[in-house]
């Protein structure tokens, strides 16, 4: 068969010493830039940018790879023990923080790590065998269509709240607020920047995760006199075979979803990871326990997040264009070496594409290495007692703003979205759907600006195009469902029936609360 | 006695001086390079102005020693990274790569600017000049010239809609040009960059875009874009067949999109004119002009008065695009 034959051929040139190599310094230098809060692969490829000069295209590009999805996995590392987030494992804050109050810190480790491995096995078989067809589909989505995916991902809010929904809402549109800071597209007109030089792009999403997450948490964490550490016991690695059971269903959803999302511009592992959560919350057995610290939680979002960043190189393989700012970098790392990236580049270039799937396939089994087994290592660092661990924190989280920019005023940017964070944290409001709001907003203002714009103001271009149909569609079944769930809920409780779960939610019952 | 004496001042002095030469040295430039020089990009890392000014970083090093190291400041347009270079110690450490736009385009957009492109800053030498090219999707529009494109686009009720990077963009000011002097109705649909635009115009929505070749060489290789004409004054050499504006029946159309590197204007002359003749020798060096080529653009070198002669020339053009534009940034 074609794809054999092309992997054969990729694997020989994968398999040599040197790009094995490069292969997993890529891998090693990801997993770290993943597992240090705030520091992300962008900033990192772009730093190593130079050092390409010097060595062989399919090297180069197995390298810079390597650093992108190798920092998918170790992202969760540091979501899950210190709840600081990297743009794509915000979710797994939630759940993955969780299982580590409860003392389950190896077990969601775990997770986290055979599930990347299993949402990038999918997406490398997604790459190897419809990558050249794929490409086409990126052209297939224009304007209303990212709109009405957007509002379908405004669905997601009420999943990733946990407390009260109201106040959910609240900080999702919140979030869609502080989106709006910057300058319009369209018009040029600053918004919301109080004459600042650095509001006029906006405020960055390294600042409001790091700020309303990762600060928030280690102010919380001094503020309270017990000593705070992931390790609440022995960290225990190795799942039982139920709890291993669980992870697969979980795991392969989200690696459909990230497999998908990914291709999509724009798209990738920031917006992936919101739809496997909301997904696993619809679709699995134990979606009763997602939100509370439950293997679901953190096994979707790890997949979704391998696998979008895996497939966010089809757009640029097959027909030339970079979906997000790393693959604007390996654009760039192409053309520094000559190379002009188009479309058909996978058959002007086959040992570059299909080195790169096989290289990928050698860095997933190497990441898993590393990931799963020698996390131990890295956990150690946690035995540094905390007064002193969180100042480093602290550190890297600086660097990392800064590194998006170059710019001084960010980190103080970050340190109000800290201030704000904890303050949010004290008044038990949920910063997940704020990131939400914040993330999904601009992009659907945006779209929806430009759908009117080209449909010279029509609103039926919403229901012309068939993606769009179809995907308001599938919200306007989604909310048809919830209201009749509902409905009957309410009659079975009129009956005198126990309180129904739709009613359940609409009770404030925050663990937070309860605690203060 | 006396003799020690006199042989002691003689080495005393002679080290005297020895001692002196380096502070005297450096305050001229001839000990410089001695530490890391920034090269600021105000765009962000994976761009084209990003792309080419590494091209060059490296080829400086080459010639001139030290190590040249690529900040990207990207924010506002590129004006941050800029008035970063303009506002930076004068000590011939910091370089930026400034575009037509720093000279020529932001004061007629925005309401202030954070530096005066001719008190705070000193050109050192054009860098690099590319040109817009009026580029329609092969599938979704017929024409294959100008005039065939106009009549085309009378024929569709409501007009055209072009696209370009953003508001206040030479592609944006070129297409509202274009639609005002064809007498065109246009409307303008700014996009975060080609990344986007491309995708729009494969899908159809949208039918012209007069942008910069760089972003647009791949697709028009591979037949996805067709070129109707170029916006310099005289045929681009990659693409020999495809007339300029004003052979196409569209005159006085010319806006190149042009590049220098910058450093503070305080900084020392001879310093200025070592990196000013190294860009001038590398923009004659046949293989860094085949690297730009095969990237859609092509290096200059030039004299720091040259970069200022062009500036003041193009700025009445560009002035009054922006005004025919209506763009306005604040």
């Amino acid at each position: 068969m074609d794809i054999l034959h092309n992997l054969a051929f990729g694997f020989e040139h994968a398999l040599t010493l040197q790009n094995l190599f490069y292969c997993a310094l890529g891998c090693t230098i990801g997993t770290m830039v993943g597992l240090l809060p705030g520091l992300g692969p962008l900033a990192t490829i772009s730093l190593l940018l130079p050092l390409t000069y010097s060595i062989p295209t399919s090297s180069a590009l197995i390298m810079l790879a390597g650093i992108y999805y190798g920092a998918q996995y170790g992202d969760s590392v540091s979501a899950i023990t210190m709840k600081i987030p990297h743009a794509a494992s915000i979710v797994a804050c939630i759940d993955g923080y969780a299982m580590t109050l409860k003392g389950q810190t190896g077990l969601a480790l775990f997770t986290a790590g055979v599930s990347s491995f299993i949402g990038g096995t999918v997406a490398i078989v997604v790459l190897a065998a419809l990558a050249p067809s794929l490409g086409e589909v990126a052209l297939l989505f224009g304007p209303a269509d990212y709109c009405a995916l957007m509002l379908l991902g405004f669905i997601c809010v009420s999943v990733v709240t946990t407390g009260s929904v109201i106040n959910g809402l609240a900080m999702c549109l919140i979030g869609v607020l502080l989106g709006q800071i910057g300058t319009d597209l369209e018009t040029g007109t600053p918004r919301f920047t109080f004459g600042a030089q650095f509001l006029v792009d906006g405020v960055s999403l390294v600042s409001v995760a790091l700020g309303c997450f990762g600060i928030a948490e280690i102010t919380k964490n001094l503020d309270e006199k017990s000593e705070r550490t992931p390790f609440n016991g022995k960290i225990h690695l190795i799942p039982t075979w139920p709890e291993f059971k669980r992870i697969w269903p979980s795991a392969l959803r989200g690696s459909v979803a990230g497999s998908i999302l990914g291709i999509l511009p724009g798209g990738g592992p920031t917006i992936a990871q919101f739809a496997a959560y909301a997904i696993d919350k619809k679709v699995s057995k134990y979606r009763h326990e997602i939100g509370t610290g439950s293997i679901e939680g953190v096994a979707g979002q790890a997949a979704a997040d391998e696998a979008a960043a895996r497939t966010s190189f089809i757009p640029l393989m097959s027909i030339g264009i970079p979906e997000n700012a790393v693959m604007a970098l390996m654009m760039a790392a192409f053309i520094i070496k000559g190379i002009q990236p188009g479309p058909n580049m996978i058959a002007k270039h086959p040992d570059l594409f299909w080195g790169l799937v096989a290289s990928m396939w050698i860095g997933n089994c190497f990441l898993l290495i590393i990931n799963v087994p020698l996390v131990r290592i890295w956990l150690s660092v946690f035995k540094i007692p905390y007064s002193v661990l969180f100042p480093s924190i602290l550190f890297f989280c600086c660097i990392g703003t800064f590194s998006v920019n170059n710019n001084l005023e960010d980190i103080y940017v970050t340190a109000a979205f800290g201030f704000l964070g904890y303050v949010m944290m004290r008044l038990a409001l949920d910063p997940a759907p704020l990131m939400l709001g914040f993330i999904l907003g601009p992009m659907l203002e945006e779209n929806f600006r430009r759908a009117m714009l080209l449909s010279r103001g029509s609103f039926t271009v919403f229901v012309t195009r068939p993606i769009s149909a179809t995907l308001l569609g599938v919200i306007l079944v989604l909310f048809i469902a919830q209201l009749v769930l509902m409905l009957r809920a309410r009659g079975a409780s009129r009956a005198g029936g126990p309180v129904a779960a739709s009613e359940r939610d609409t009770i404030v019952a925050s663990p937070e609360s309860a605690r203060n | 006695m006396k003799e020690l004496t006199r042989r002691g001042l003689i080495v005393a002095s002679a080290g005297g001086v020895v001692a002196g030469l380096p502070s005297v040295a450096s305050g001229q430039g001839h000990n410089w390079p001695e530490r890391p020089i920034r090269l600021i990009v105000p765009y962000p890392p994976g761009g084209s102005t990003d792309v080419l000014a590494r091209l060059l970083g490296e080829r400086l090093k080459d010639r001139l020693g030290g190590t040249w190291v690529v900040e990207n400041r990207p924010g506002a347009g590129g004006n941050t990274g800029i008035d970063v270079v303009a506002k930076s110690a004068p000590d011939g450490y910091t370089i930026g790569s400034a575009t037509v736009g720093h000279f020529s385009i932001s004061q007629y957009l925005y309401n202030r600017m954070p530096f005066d492109s001719d008190q705070d800053l000193i050109p050192i030498s054009l860098t690099w000049e590319l040109p817009n090219v009026a580029v329609v999707p092969t599938q979704h529009v017929p024409a294959r010239t100008i005039p065939e494109f106009i009549a085309w686009a009378k024929g569709r009720s409501g007009g055209y809609f072009y696209g370009s990077p953003g508001v206040g963009t030479s592609p944006h000011l070129c297409g509202a040009l274009f639609a005002t002097r064809t007498g065109l109705t246009a409307t303008h649909v700014p996009f975060r960059g080609a990344a986007q635009t491309i995708p729009a115009m494969l899908g159809g929505d949208v039918q012209l875009a007069i942008d910069n070749l760089p972003s647009y060489v791949g697709a028009i290789a591979a037949g996805q874009f067709r070129v109707l004409a170029v916006t310099t004054p005289e045929r681009w050499p990659t693409l020999p067949d495809v007339p300029t504006m004003a052979e196409a029946g569209v005159p006085d159309f010319v806006a190149t999109s042009w590049a220098a590197f910058v450093a503070p204007s305080a900084t020392p002359r001879a310093i200025v004119d070592r990196i000013s003749e190294a860009l001038r020798a590398i923009a004659a060096d046949p293989a860094v002009q085949q690297r730009f080529e095969t990237a859609g653009a092509r290096p200059l070198g030039s004299t720091p008065e040259e970069v200022r002669e062009k500036s003041r020339r193009e700025r009445p053009i560009w002035k009054e695009m922006v005004q025919i534009s209506g763009a306005r940034l604040d």
